[in-house]
């Protein structure tokens, strides 16, 4: 019944959203942003658990948790950046939201560049190897 | 306060305050209706950032930021 729920709560919020924009468009705009919040709270003891079985996997099968840990925080930095950029399309200010994008996008490349440089170093041993 | 009950509190007020500052610039209090608009802004905008915050802080523990 929580996808129900979660539909309920979406039409409600663009529903009203739509109803207030006519008179007072920044009022509407609070409307989307709580709705985000009310359903991604909604969702986040099933987001946690579907986490901690990744991490579980990851452990069965032998992969460092570092590595997983970090994908799961890139996918949460891109989750925020998406949210916060749709928040300033919605409101008409589509060069902030590229802003915020791009913001995204540095921070996940910072956080992967130990990586990067992991597999390359990878690639240079087999290359002397050969 | 559950979530659905904030979305009705906030489009309430939304209204309320629309059909307040149609009524005081009807009136020709622009000045007034003007102050009414802010203090709905400032209301909401309270409500936002409180769920705003909560959410940043699930995001955090969830995410391991």
């Amino acid at each position: 019944m929580d996808v129900i729920q979660v539909i309920g709560i979406g039409i409600i919020t663009v529903f009203l959203s739509v109803l207030i924009r006519q008179h007072r468009p920044e009022l509407a705009l609070a409307l989307p942003i709580l709705g985000t919040a009310v359903i991604f709270l909604l969702l986040a003891p099933g987001l946690r658990a579907a986490l901690a079985m990744f991490e579980d996997i990851a452990a069965q099968a032998g992969i460092e948790n570092q590595f997983l840990r970090l994908v799961i925080k890139i996918i949460g930095i891109a989750y925020i950046c998406q949210f916060s950029a749709e928040i300033c399309r919605d409101a008409g200010e589509s060069s902030m939201a590229g802003k915020i994008e791009l913001a995204g996008k540095l921070m996940i490349l910072t956080l992967s560049m130990p990586i990067i440089y992991q597999i390359l170093g990878l690639v240079g041993a087999m290359i002397d190897f050969s | 306060m559950s979530g659905v009950d904030l979305i009705f509190k906030v489009a309430a007020i939304g209204i309320v305050v629309a059909v307040l500052n149609m009524l005081l610039v009807r009136a020709g209090r622009d000045d007034q209706a003007m102050m009414t608009t802010i203090a709905g802004l400032v209301v909401v905008l309270l409500v936002v950032i409180q769920e705003i915050s909560s959410l940043f802080d699930t995001i955090k523990s969830v995410f391991g930021l």
